[in-house]
Order: structure tokens, then sequence, then C-alpha cells
């Protein structure tokens, strides 16, 4: 039997040139384990494949008690710098705009049963990740998805990675137009292009059909793409899109700015070449922190960006592939059987829940949306299969991904609804809560990723657990608020963009590590993710339930009549809400609240094994923690000045904030430090830049970098947006002084010379 | 840069996945086994074995409940196919004599783990194995598609297993059902004690 290989078998079954790519691929790996390709540039070369990295794929292991050496077999062969070759890796699959066949979804069963862990895993960009999985199975598993027409080619790297959409787009009553066969092309056409293979940095492009709505969340991506149209030649409609660049979540959020008002359709490649092309050209290349496009947006202006790329535009020769598809929108998915109205839904309590949450009418009468919730994104082999089947049966071949974490099956006529809620259930899929408050997301956080800080997974599930037995008590406003939660500063559960957001972020009490997470409120999911919002307070992982149960109480109880909980926070003032959080945030000593040093579905006590215990560091520890403790404080007062519209109040109480937290760290090492901005600058630069004492392990210097580079600027003429970033980089400046400080009681280095 | 011999080589381990039956449905809660692997990895329980991390999916219907990873397996505790038990899927690791050697080593695995359930002072004697069945499936369609002739090709290797294990071939029945799900089969076999079996 072991003469057989999927090579063999699958050829003739994908491209030509995607057979040829995956051998080349298949080759590189052979050439590494030879010692022929250098280990960075082999890292480079497998995440353009989709190959990533996984939690301790450096050998190192927190077991609870200590650091242990997992002993894989392959000895020092690595797969990139400090990422052993036989640690499992994570392979993210690219859907565009979250469009799959049944036979594609029935494909990637087979191999997360075959080389993963039995779960197919959604993600919040529309992607499907597998964990676990052996670099020497990635060929064959790369192969078996080109069979079926999918590629991970550029899904991770500094590349377009997966271009997503809106997962109603072609049935959706508020839409201008079905944005997915747009989608889909300039997904194609960017693939492997010759002007996205030098960016910097990572490049995310969204579709939206309409300005209202959350499904695209185009404000926050480097190319946020909204559909519009306008009246054409002799009573015609013309469509065309509105063009944002340069938004993007990560550390510090930016919103997207408006490029241009009316893209039409034949220009939509043409322009997004262009941006591309001043993208690899001007973009940061060798400061990774500000490689992203809102970098180069905000350094150059809106109005300079706009001309650089109107003149690259203008240079590019034209080409047949900008406008060979668009003769083919029209027809993009079509329904497998004829629509039926519903018949009165049977008064079966659970089908009735389901349907209220589950299910919404298209624009197409007859025709509905079913959602299917996936608990944390996760569902099984057996689940796709079934998917796959009702796919077939009810829709025409037609699922997507949201990036909500959950799926969709579009066009299922609605007297059909109760037999695809039956077929659900019996597969386990007919938890009703689809896009509520129950349904929690999150990023893979500690449980896979190797940058979480917390558990953000842990924490979700938690909260969906929660707030699922509560469930009959929502009304439609409390029901509809979203909450999400990301591991680390990175944002990929997208929290800045929630109603409740959660980031994952440490502290150090008496020597030992404390899982938190930020409590960030005032985001809005709808309008395309159409403002961010800013962290109040740290409060316990363990007490996150509380701050989610106090703050919705406190929303269902005093809020006016129709007011929407964005509203609602802005009147009530996060005054209010840090204070009714205060008594959270205290941390008890281990002796008396263990709970608190443990993070969710995790019974390895946190991180305690990473830092050294004793009474003298524990005292000094606290000293630095005054001054930490008042750099969050006048950072929650920025955030304040900034909400009441005050700019120069609130980059100066940021400045303030990151001065408070240096000032801290300074201190640990002498105690002749003052209160004199630029010698505080100075020092901070000499003693934790300058020695690296600061750096992160994977951010590096990136936070310091933020408080040299606001110390140095005018603050009398900031913007609000400008404050905005300000607040957020100085939030992130003292929460990398909270880890600074934790490393420095570590290694027993905490107190004054 | 130096070669590294060490690398393991393109092997072609059948990926046998095998799961024994646990008594008592509501007995043990699948977050009672969090603990616990963690603790295996802690206590290197497994000798060798390369413990990585434990993944708790015990939200998902169905799924794989709560894995110990490890670098040429996982054990698993779940209730997949509505059957709460332990299962061991074997997914890489030397090349062996033959698939009959392939599959004994993975079916040691898993008893040596039921055993240490089973002994588990957290658990206090709720972890009862039923040796009567065993649920076998080979998580690899090419080498074992589930068809006849995948049947035909993996099935003596699945009874010489049983039988180096229970001493006793037993009866084994495939199970055809969906043909898309992985090749799968149930041994019916004498009730011996765990501790008896030759693992």
């Amino acid at each position: 039997m072991d003469d057989v290989r999927w090579k063999q078998r699958l050829a003739g079954a994908a491209s030509a040139e995607l057979e040829a790519e995956i051998d080349v691929f298949e080759t590189q790996l052979r050439l590494r384990k030879d010692g022929k390709i250098e280990d960075k540039l082999f890292a480079e070369t497998r995440l353009r494949r989709g190959a990533y990295g996984q939690r301790y794929d450096n050998g190192r292991r927190y077991d609870g008690e200590k650091d242990q050496t997992i002993a894989f077999p392959c000895g020092d062969l690595t797969k990139g710098p400090e990422t052993v070759w036989d640690a499992p890796g994570m392979v993210r699959i690219k859907i565009p705009f979250g469009a799959l066949t049944a036979t594609q979804l029935e494909v990637m069963a087979d191999l997360a049963e075959e080389y993963s862990d039995d779960i197919l895993h959604v993600t919040t960009r529309q992607d499907i990740q597998l964990h676990f999985i052996h670099i020497d199975d990635t060929p064959d598993l790369f192969r078996r998805l080109a069979a079926v027409g999918i590629t991970t080619r550029e899904a991770c790297g500094n590349s377009v990675r997966n271009v997503t959409g809106c997962p109603v787009a072609g049935v959706c009553k508020t839409e201008a137009f079905d944005i997915s066969p747009y989608a889909k092309a300039l997904a194609h056409y960017l693939l492997g292009h010759p002007d996205t293979q030098d960016f910097g940095r990572k490049f995310k492009i969204a579709f939206s059909g309409c300005a209202t709505e959350a499904c695209g969340l185009a404000l926050m991506h480097d190319i946020g793409l909204v559909a519009v149209t306008r009246p054409g030649d002799a009573g015609a409609t013309e469509r065309g899109f509105e063009f944002y660049v340069g938004g993007g979540l990560g550390a510090v959020p930016h919103q997207a700015l408006l490029l241009d008002g009316f893209v039409p359709e034949a220009e939509l490649m043409p322009l997004t070449q262009a941006v591309c092309r001043i993208f690899a050209r001007h973009g940061e290349k060798q400061n990774r922190a500000r490689a992203r496009l809102k970098f180069l947006v905000k350094k150059l202006g809106l109005p300079a960006f706009k001309q650089m790329v109107d003149e690259e535009r203008a240079k590019i020769p034209p080409e047949a592939r900008w406008s060979a598809w668009i003769d083919s929108v029209a027809a993009h998915d079509q329904p497998k059987r004829p629509p039926a109205p519903a018949l009165r839904k049977a008064g079966d309590a659970a089908l009735d829940a389901w349907w209220q949450t589950n299910v919404r009418p298209q624009r197409q009468p007859g025709y509905a949306v079913v959602s299917v919730t996936l608990p944390l994104g996760d569902f099984t082999p057996d689940q796709a299969r079934g998917l796959a089947d009702l796919a077939r049966e009810y829709t025409g071949d037609t699922i997507r991904l949201t990036v909500e974490q959950n799926l969709v099956l579009r066009w299922v006529p609605e007297a059909d609804v109760p037999q695809v809620y039956a077929r659900l259930a019996a597969l386990g899929l007919a938890e009703p809560g689809a896009e509520s408050i129950v349904d929690v997301t999150a990023c893979p956080g500690t449980d896979t990723c190797k940058l979480g800080i917390s558990a953000s997974r842990g924490l979700a599930g938690e909260l969906r657990t929660r707030l699922a037995a509560r469930s009959a008590g929502h009304d439609e406003a409390l029901g509809s608020l979203r909450i999400k939660v990301s591991g680390c500063f990175n944002s990929c559960g997208q929290h800045h963009v929630a109603d409740l957001g959660f980031l994952g972020v440490q502290r150090n009490v008496e020597g030992r590590r404390v899982p938190h997470f930020q409590v960030v409120l005032g985001g809005q999911w709808t309008h395309n993710a159409g403002q961010f919002g800013l962290a109040i307070g740290a409060v316990p992982s363990k007490r996150i339930p509380e701050v989610v149960d106090r703050i919705t109480s406190l929303f269902a109880r005093e809020r006016s009549s129709g007011e929407r909980f964005g509203a609602f926070i802005k009147r009530v003032g996060k005054s209010k809400i840090r204070d009714m959080l205060t008594d959270l945030m205290d941390v008890p000593p281990y002796e008396q609240a263990r709970e608190l040093y443990h993070d969710w579905a995790d019974p390895r006590e946190y991180g305690i094994g990473d830092i050294g215990v004793g009474e003298c560091a524990g005292e000094i520890v606290s000293v630095a923690k005054f001054g930490l403790a008042d750099g969050e404080r006048v950072v929650f007062e920025a955030s304040e000045a900034l909400e009441r519209g005050d700019a120069v109040a609130a980059a100066k109480g940021a400045l303030a904030a990151m001065l408070l937290a240096a000032k801290a760290l300074v201190r640990q090492q002498t105690f002749d430090i003052g209160d004199d901005p630029a010698r505080i600058v100075e020092e901070f630069r000499a003693r934790f830049y300058d020695t690296k004492l600061f750096f992160d392990t994977y951010a590096g210097g990136k936070f310091a970098h933020y408080f040299f580079a606001l110390a140095a600027r005018d603050l009398q003429a900031a913007t609000l947006d400008d404050a905005h970033h300000y607040v957020e980089e100085a939030q992130l400046f003292i929460e990398a002084a909270y880890a600074c400080e934790t490393r420095m009681a570590q290694a027993g280095a905490t107190a004054p010379a | 840069m130096n070669p590294h011999p060490q690398a393991n080589p393109a092997v072609h381990t059948i990926h046998h996945a095998f799961k024994l039956p646990l008594v008592g449905e509501s007995a043990i809660a699948l977050d009672e086994f969090i603990p616990i692997f963690h603790g295996w990895i802690r206590n290197r329980a497994l000798a060798d074995e390369v413990m990585i991390d434990v993944a708790d999916y015990a939200h998902v219907h169905g799924g794989p409940g709560v894995l110990l990873v490890c670098h040429e397996g996982h054990y698993v505790v779940d209730r997949s196919r509505n059957l709460l038990g332990l299962a061991y899927h074997r997914r890489r690791g030397q090349p062996l004599a033959d698939g009959t050697a392939d599959a004994t080593l993975a079916l040691r695995r898993l008893i040596r783990a039921a055993r240490l359930l089973a002994d588990d002072p957290a658990l206090a004697g709720r972890a009862v194995f039923d040796t009567t069945r065993l649920e076998l499936r080979v998580l690899d369609r090419l080498r074992a598609p589930n068809d006849d002739a995948g049947w035909a090709a993996v099935q003596p290797s699945l009874r010489g297993a049983i039988a180096a294990v229970w001493g006793h071939e037993g009866a084994l029945e495939r199970h055809v059902g969906d043909p898309r799900a992985p090749l799968s089969a149930w041994a019916r076999l004498p009730a011996t004690a765990l501790a008896a079996l030759h693992a």
C-alpha cells in the first residue's frame, strides 16, 4: 500500500500551475531537510503557502510548574527561526468571501480527520484553519485542496490575505448589488500577481454590499470596498464602489479613509493594483510594526497618497483581465428549489427560538438565509458532511462562512426551514442565538496561537455558556449586543469593533502573573465597523463574566426607550462604568484567591514558572506598580477627554500616562529621576530601549517607538483622530511596561542600583 | 548548514484510530480529563510519546472532546458517534515491519492509556472500560479507502492487532455507513479484564 501517493492519485485534477507550485514546495521541504535552504527563507516560503506556526513550536512548554522541553525527534532541524520542524503547526485555508461548495467542505472534513485534530475552525476572516498539522503532511494536504479548486497560497505572510465579503451578498435586502463576483474576480486577479509580492506586511481587502450593515467590515481593512450605484447612460444604473484605504485593527486601530467615492467596476482592478504598487514601493520594510498600509497613508496624508495612486494608475498598461469577467457578474448564485413561503411555525418552542435568531428572509420572496451557529467557530468532519448534504439538497451548493465564525445556508425555501432545522438538530448544529450576545467570537488565543497572552477561547466559551442560560431574559436591544475577545493586542478577535470587547493582557501581583482582560467599550459593529472602542481598565480573566453581568444589567435597567448600547455608554459615561468595576480590578494575594491566578479552561497556574517569587521582589515590584497604575488612570482620563471632544487634552493625557509608566520602570533602576519629561525619555531610552530590556519577544521595540514619537510631537495641533491613536498607543505602552516589569521581576532586577 | 539525517523521512504510517468505550455515560464529565492529561505531560506519564498539549473541544457536539496531543498521535476522550470512550489516533512514527505491527502499537498505546485512567485517583474508579467492544477506524483514504478493497486490505492487520492484545480475534464487522467517512469497523470481543490485556 505504501507506493500509493496523493500526487499520482490526483495528477491532473488541479491546474498544471498549481500542481507545479506544490511540487516546488515539496522540493523546498526536502532542501530544507538537507540543509540547503536557510530557515528564515523557508519560513517565509511556508507562510506564503499557508503553513503557519503554532504555540510551543519552539519546543518549550510551561507545564504549570516548570518549563519543559518537548523532545521532538527531529533534533535541531527547524522550519523557521526558533521553530522546530516536528512541532505541529496551523494551516490556514483561504476561502474568498467565505464561499464554499459542498465538495470543498467534504474535502476539508477529510483533511481535518486525517491530518489535524478532527476540528474545522472558522476564523474571523472567513478562512478555515486546521491545527496540529505536521509540516511533512502539507504537500499532500495542499494537493487535495487544489483538486477541488482551493489554494492556500498567500493565506499567511506578507501578501494579500483572504478577500472577505458580506456572507449574504446577493440575497440581502439592503445591498446596492451582489459583491460576490467582484470579490471573487479581485481575489483571483491578485493571487500571485507580481505587484503584490514585495509587501512589507500583510494586506487585507473586504467587500460590503451596503454602508449601514456590519457584514463586510470594510472600514477596518487596508482596502475597503462598499458597493454603490449611480445613474448611468440611457437610464441605466452604473455599478461602482466607494474605495477606502488604510484601515486596520492590530495594536492601534485605524479607520479607513475614502480614497474615491465612486470607482466604476472596470476600474476596480487597476486602481487596486495601483494601491498595491504604491504600498510595495513606499511602504515600510524594516520596521514591521509600522509596515501596514495604514501607516503609509497616515504618513503621507490622504491627498498625497491619492495623488501617487492616481499617477501610478495612469502608468499601468491596460489588461484584458481588468474587465473580462464583468459580463459574468449577473448570474452568480442560483437556488436549487423553487421559492415557497413559510408555513406557520409549528409551535415548537425550540424551533421558534432558533427561527427568531437564525433565520432571516432573503430579498427574493419565499427564500430564507439560515445561520448555523458554530460554537467558537468549531465544527467536526461529521457535521461538515451533514452540512454538505444540506447545501446540495436545499441550496444549490451554496455555503458561506462569516466573520462571526458561523456558516450560512442561502436560498433555503422558507417552507423547508423546519426540515433544515430538524437536520441541523440531528447534527448538533441547531443552537439558537446566531449574531447575538450569546454568539461570542474569539481568536485562538493561548489555545494554539504563539502570541496569545490570555485564553480568549476559554473566556468566550464561558461567556457563551452563561449568556445562553440567560438568553430567554434578553430583549432585542440586549440580545443584539456583540461580544468579541482577542487574546493579545494583535486584535484577531476584532474586540475594537464590539459593543463589549475584551483584550488579553497580564498583570504581576506579588511576583505572580495574573491573566487579565482589558475591557473595551464603545465599538461599533454596524456601518462596516464604524467606530473603535477604547479600554476602560483591566480586570482579572476570571472576573470578566461578572463584568459582563454588571454592564448588561446596567444597560437593561437604565437605558432609555430605543437607546442603543453605544449611545447608552456615551450618555452614562465611561467613568461611571469604570467606577462600577473598580472592586473587580483589585487582585488579592495568591493565598486568598488562587482561582484568579488561573486562566479559563486551563488548570495550569498561569505563568507561575516564568517568574521568580520572593518577598523582596514582591515589595519592590509593588512600588513600580504604583507608577504603572497611575499611568493607567491617566490614560483612562485621556480617553474621557477624547469622548468630550477635547483632542489636545486627550493627546497630552496619553503622553502623561506614558511618562508615568516609563518613570515607574526607570525607578526600578534609579531613584534619581525626577519629573522632567525630557529626562524621563532620555533615561528610559538609555536604560530600557538601548538595552532592549523593554523589547517584547514578538513586537520588539514597537511600543517604545510610540512613546518617543509622541514625546517629540506638538500636541497642541492634535486632531481627534490623532488623539484616538495616541490614547491607544499609550494603553499599549503601559501594557508593555507591565510585561517589562514582570520580566525584570523574573530576572530579579527589581531594585535600584 | 548541515543536512539533518535525523529528520523524519516521508513515512507512511497507517493512521489507525481505535476507541474503547467507557461504561456509564454520565459518570464522568469530559472536562475532568483536562487536568489529568496536563498531569501526564507534567509527569511524562507516557514514556515513549512526545506529549505536546491538551486541547478542549467539549463545546462541540459529537466532537473530539478532550485531546492529549502527541507527536505520533492523539489520545482522545469524546462522545463522537454517540459513544463515550477513549481513543488513540496514530498519525506518524517510525515505520514498523507491517500493518499488523502498526495497528498493534496503536492498540497497545490505547490500552495503556485506558489503564492509566482506570487507576487515576482523580477519577476514583469511575473510568470503567468495556473491553468487549472496540471501534476501529482507518483515517487514511489513500491507502484504506472506505470500500470493499480498502476493507480487504486492512482487515488482516486489524485482526492481527486484536489477537496480539486480546489473545483472541473476536468478531470483526465492517461498519457500512456514509461512504465519505473513514473506513470503520466494530470488534466484538470476549470479556477480559483491562489488566489482563497484552499491552
